[in-house]
């Protein structure tokens, strides 16, 4: 019973996590700003905005830090990031630096190592868990249904899966032959990042923030999760490292009671009824939640079970055995 | 096909001309393009915050790399950039003066003596005073004329400093050198 | 003041600056006139500096001499306790006929000795001619320092490395210097020779209780080998600000009226009250009101209750010395009236009625350089609502106060408004032409060639870029003025009211000045408690005043033997070194400048030069935040230790037991005087020249203490 408490518990943790790697993303120009401000000894220079940013980061960062200087342990965004001494990347990065230069740094892709391998471990979970994109399109789902609400035609529309590889080999090849680096710029987690910075610590947004908005605005008017579904070179990358995952959500049958709701919350449209999750799953662990019977939970294997058929608990189940079930009642009265 | 309008795109994107430099201890212009992950990274851990980058008027190939305008803004050498570049688009450096003089080339300075007061019978040396590699990078002679030297990294400090309108010292970045 | 109010007490910023070299020249030729001009720099075979960071704080002229070194090699000696850029920059051009002379204290006997070696090894380069027929007291000169002054006697007075044998190259040099000009006359003192010795000095030079001492010994030294007043030769001072000069011509000094005479001059008294236009007994009163001690005096005698009001115009109060306990306690109690031009001025915080003021480039007039030009200075921009002119406020103030006193205020200020409502400088300007009439100082000329060519005063001085004093005659004035003072160099001046040179009898008046160790300690402790001890003022110690002065003492004797100990444990009684006051290149005296931008970024903060041993020995690293502490106050800075230090800028480098920081960032750190720890003046001693009045803030005694 603990261990189900504890599922349930894990998409609200999911978004606390979200949410962390989002304020960090917002936290960490502001703490650039601050450290320019101790560099440059200076306080009494500071116009009255200033010297407010100063001291509230100042309240901030003190307890944690004994000089400013020391702030530069956390620097990056999810694309890439410098964590005490460590580095570490988004592996699309990669991917993406060596077809435009054709060439392999074994030192920055090790950087993406830890994410390569959680990946391989536990799939799309960045998607899930880590990508402030994903934050913002969540909500923005929210959104959309809000507005459906109100009268608001929402998204429709479905498309292939398969689009977003065909983007990712597309955008790797165009990247090999031309020498520009586009990934990076259609790709909504690098995206969110670099213009919280631009915003906080630079004169505002660019063109990338348009780009985003239209993706929100393409999620609710076209397609629900529109882009992580169909066209994110990362999220495609992410999937196929996490073809054979380790960690994986599967339906326990046997308390399954077919009401569907899992399959109706899943923002990626996958089938937990079906037994189908697949490569795209990203571990929210919405369906984990919304489960009445608590049938589903993570295990540790690399498929997805074939189809079981219907939920045991389910009207389809029993209609189609009732003698069988009786069977077993009657035994297990008796014995 | 395909490649032709995206050639295109990338030779409208060289023709900028705006004058900048890249961080210290960057590879030079066409490898940094294709190492730089565009992360931000050395904007962030900038404590100068001389680092900007790149939107899409300058097209896609340049869009979100960094740049220093060192009249805006000249980068102090604090090396702390290329601590942190991922990729090595920004050489690590070593903060020490041989080093630096050594491996970072952003660009060279140079005076234009109709501009500079001290070629026009006043006396200034603004630059020269500063510069953070005094009489290594520039050296001040008769009037306190500034004279660049061959070990000038381009930092730009001088150009800041300058007191004349437009300044009398500026520096040429290395990626438009000839040869 | 003088003709109206009848008061003695006037001084201007000359008195911290340079009246050393008025009183010099006073004493020795007679009159406050630099003989040369700038063009002498060209023809000179060497040129000397005496406490003048020339590269710092005059660089045009620095690098005219550079320049000049550069074309003809000729040699140059630059004297000052630093090693400065000056020093350096010389030497980058040729290191071999450079010399740095690091002496401390002990110029009269530097120059003493360098006329004792001239006496004994170059006697062919000594102008027994000229000394003998137009030298008043030479005997006494020269038996004086032959018998006194040998290179090897003066060791213990020169308070740095400084061995004989440098002091003979240097005379050496001299008298090669001096040969050159012979060789030039053909073998005459006189005669179209030119070339020879420059003596140029600056305020390091000026500043100290016996600066007009030194000064004479310059003179003395250049008169003795006929270096003087002669195209390429000469004592040379550099003028501070630029206008200390216009403050000495006007008479803007206790004891002065215009145009270099004094008021106990009865002559000269009558010729002002007629064009002044005020009745002769009020100059008589201001003759007969004694105001001792100058500037100094004035503050002791506020503290006393003497002076109840003051009025500051153009000038503030932070460059004066002994800040915490004389000052600021002073103008405590008086009644301040304020002419000033921006709202955090340090005079502002003590004035009772402030009126704002127009600036330069905001108001027409004109100012006087080194070589006695006056030039002019053209309106460029308008000053903002309200503010006026300091000479139109004073103008009207002057007004005012003549016609309390019952005095016809029309005829004495007859100047009339322009459109614009301000006075017209250039009528004033006339005003004091015409006044000058018959002295030394004659700019009739100018009024002359109005008349004849229908050129305004002001368009002349435009056209020939400034017009040299005097100007006597309608010829002279269309020249450009007189180019070079005395022996009969002044061509067609034919009433000129004197002959050789300005002194009563026509002659070089040479006085023997002395230094002497022998009683120093005894002497300075008596000094030093001047600023600690309540109701101890030095006006009531002329006699101190002018022993110390005689014996070419210093306000301060640091505890030599508290060095080399860590800061921590020397007593808090005790002041181990050296501390002198100057300026930096990057800002201007009082660091109005230090909003600037680009300044700021230059030069900071306060900082203080220390040699690297000393740091060492105290414990301290570069970039260290100290507190420098004298008897009288402190001040904070960050440590500058030698040539490589991070703290901008490094470039001069102080001997052992010296240290060094610019005065003109004090009002950089904080409006507030609470606040304010760069207020450098306040650790500097009162103790002043008996003649020149000036203070010496070059040599105080100090210990540092870490922040």
């Amino acid at each position: 019973m603990m261990k189900y408490l504890f599922m349930r518990q894990l998409n609200k943790q999911r978004l606390c996590c979200l949410s962390l790697v989002f304020l960090l993303l917002i936290y960490l120009p502001f703490a650039s700003i601050y450290q320019n401000y101790t560099a440059a000894h200076a306080y009494d220079l500071l116009n009255s905005e200033e010297k407010f940013l100063y001291d509230v980061m100042q309240t901030l960062t003190e307890p944690l830090v004994n000089d400013p200087v020391q702030l530069d342990a956390l620097k990056g965004t999810t694309w890439s990031a410098r964590i005490g001494a460590y580095k570490i990347s988004d592996p699309l990065a990669v991917v993406s630096q060596s077809s435009a230069s054709k060439s392999w740094d074994t030192s920055f892709a090790l950087t993406a190592l830890v994410p390569l391998l959680v990946s391989l471990l536990a799939g799309r979970i960045f998607c899930g868990w880590i990508c402030p994109a994903t934050l913002l399109y969540e909500l923005n789902t929210n959104f959309a249904l809000f507005l459906n609400k109100l009268g608001v035609p929402i998204h429709r529309w479905d498309f292939d899966r398969r689009l977003k590889y065909a983007v990712l080999i597309l955008g790797t090849l165009v990247t090999m032959l031309s020498g520009l680096m586009i990934l990076p710029a259609i790709y909504p987690p690098a995206i969110v990042g670099r213009e919280i910075y631009y915003v906080i610590a630079l004169d505002g947004f660019s063109i990338s923030t348009i780009f985003f908005v239209l993706t929100l605005m393409a999620d609710t008017f076209v397609a629900k999760r529109g882009f992580c579904r169909y066209l994110c070179p990362g999220g495609a990358l992410y999937s196929l490292l996490g073809r054979y995952r380790l960690l994986r959500i599967q339906r326990k049958v046997s308390i399954c009671n077919d009401c569907q709701r899992c399959d109706s919350i899943c923002e990626f449209g996958l089938h937990p009824m079906s037994d189908q999750f697949g490569q795209e799953c990203n571990n929210c662990t919405a369906c984990i939640a919304t489960c009445p019977a608590n049938s589903l939970q993570f295990h540790w294997t690399p498929v997805d079970q074939p189809y079981q058929g219907p939920g045991h608990q389910g009207r389809q189940y029993i209609a189609a055995n009732t003698e069988l079930i009786a069977t077993d009642a009657r035994r297990s009265c008796s014995g | 096909m395909l490649l032709v309008p995206l050639r295109a795109a990338h030779a409208v994107s060289q023709k900028i001309t705006r004058r900048y430099l890249r961080p210290p201890g960057s590879l030079k212009e066409v490898d940094f393009l294709t190492a730089c992950i565009r992360c931000g990274q050395c904007g962030e851990v900038c404590p100068n915050r001389c680092i900007e980058y790149f939107g899409f008027d300058e097209g896609v190939s340049m869009k979100d790399t960094p740049y220093i305008v060192p009249r805006v803004k000249a980068c102090i050498l604090c090396m702390k950039c290329g601590d942190i570049c991922p990729t090595g688009a920004i050489q690590p450096v070593q903060r020490l003066a041989e080093h630096i003089i050594a491996n970072v080339d952003m660009g060279k300075a140079r005076v234009d003596e109709n501009l500079c007061l001290s070629f026009q019978g006043k006396t200034c040396g603004v630059c020269y005073r500063a510069c953070p590699l005094p009489d290594i990078a520039i050296r001040v002679g008769m009037l306190e004329q500034p004279h660049v030297l061959d070990q000038c990294v381009g930092c730009g400090l001088c150009e800041r400093s300058c007191i004349q309108l437009p300044q009398a010292i500026k520096v040429i970045p290395a990626h438009t050198r000839l040869g | 003041m003088k003709g109206v109010l009848g008061s003695n007490t006037i001084e201007a910023n000359a008195r911290m600056c340079m009246t050393s070299a008025v009183t010099g020249y006073f004493s020795s030729l007679g009159s406050d006139t630099p003989p040369l001009a700038y063009e002498d720099i060209e023809l000179a075979d060497m040129i000397m500096h005496f406490g003048h960071n020339a590269r710092e704080s005059h660089p045009i002229v620095y690098w005219r001499c550079a320049d000049h070194k550069k074309k003809n090699d000729i040699t140059t000696v630059v004297v000052d306790p630093r090693s400065t850029g000056t020093t350096q920059g010389y030497s980058d051009i040729n290191a071999d006929n450079n010399f740095h002379v690091p002496t401390l204290n002990g110029d009269i006997s530097f120059l003493n000795a360098l006329a004792h070696v001239l006496l004994k090894e170059h006697d062919d380069v000594v102008d027994w001619e000229l000394v003998k027929a137009h030298v008043d007291g030479w005997e006494n000169y020269v038996s004086g320092v032959l018998n006194k002054y040998s290179p090897e006697q003066v060791q213990d007075r020169m308070g740095g490395d400084v061995p004989p044998e440098l002091i003979r190259q240097v005379a050496s040099q001299f008298a090669d210097a001096t040969r050159k000009r012979l060789q030039r006359s053909k073998g005459s003192q006189s005669g179209d020779g030119h070339g020879g010795v420059i003596v140029m000095w600056g305020i390091g030079f000026n500043q100290h209780l016996h600066g007009q001492h030194n000064v004479i010994s310059i003179i003395n030294l250049l008169a003795l080998t006929g270096n003087l007043a002669k195209p390429g030769c000469g004592p040379f001072s550099m003028t501070g600000q630029p206008n200390a000069m216009g403050e000495r011509f006007t008479g803007g000094l206790t004891g002065r009226l215009p145009f270099n005479q004094p008021l106990s001059n009865e002559t000269h008294r009558a010729h002002m009250a007629k064009h002044w236009r005020v009745p002769e007994e009020n100059l008589i009163k201001a003759m007969n009101s004694p105001n001792p001690g100058y500037a100094v005096g004035m503050h002791e005698r506020a503290l006393k209750g003497e002076v109840k009001a003051m009025f500051w115009v153009y000038a503030t109060h932070i460059d004066l010395p002994d800040q915490y306990n004389l000052i600021r306690p002073a103008l405590l109690k008086t009644f301040n009236v304020v002419q000033e031009i921006y709202r955090h001025a340090p005079n502002n915080l003590y004035a009772d009625v402030i009126f704002p003021a127009a600036t330069w480039g905001e108001v027409e007039g004109v100012y006087i350089s080194s070589e006695r030009r006056i030039n002019i200075n053209q309106k460029a921009a308008q000053a903002p609502q309200g503010c006026r002119p300091d000479m139109d406020m004073v103008i009207d103030k002057g007004k005012e106060i003549a016609h309390l006193l019952g005095l016809d205020a029309d005829a004495i200020f007859p100047y009339q408004r322009k459109e614009d409502g301000s006075y017209d400088a250039q009528e004033v300007f006339r005003d004091v032409i015409r006044a000058s009439e018959g002295t030394d100082t004659d700019l009739t000329g100018i009024l002359e060639v109005e008349k004849i060519d229908n050129i305004a005063p002001y368009e002349q001085l435009a056209r020939l870029r400034g017009i040299q004093w005097p100007a006597p005659t309608y010829g002279i004035a269309r020249k450009g003025g007189i180019k070079r003072r005395f022996m009969l160099q002044e061509e067609d001046w034919s009433n000129r009211p004197y002959g050789y040179f300005r002194t009563q009898d026509g002659k070089v008046h040479m006085n023997l000045c002395h230094q002497d160790y022998s009683d120093r300690e005894a002497v300075t402790k008596k000094l030093m408690a001047f600023g600690q001890e309540e109701g101890l003022y030095t006006i009531d110690h002329l006699d101190l005043m002018k022993e110390a002065r005689d014996k070419g003492l210093t306000p301060d004797l640091p505890d030599e033997s508290f060095r080399g100990r860590k800061w921590q444990d020397v007593p808090k009684d005790k002041y181990p070194y050296w501390m002198g006051l100057g300026v930096v290149y990057e800002h201007f005296h009082t660091a109005k400048s230090n909003r600037s931008p680009t300044t700021r970024r230059l030069v900071p903060e306060m900082y203080v030069e220390m040699h690297e041993e000393d740091a060492r020995d105290l414990g301290i690293k570069d970039g260290e935040k100290v507190r420098v502490v004298s008897r009288r106050g402190s001040l904070e800075a960050r440590a500058q230790v030698g040539l490589n230090s991070l703290v901008k800028p490094a470039r001069n480098s102080v001997p052992r037991g010296y240290m060094f920081g610019p005065w003109n960032l004090s009002v950089a750190d904080s409006a507030d005087p609470k606040k304010n720890k760069w207020l450098a003046n306040g650790i500097s001693s009162r103790i002043w020249d008996p003649v020149s009045g000036q203070v010496d803030f070059k040599k105080l005694a100090c210990r540092i203490e870490k922040v």
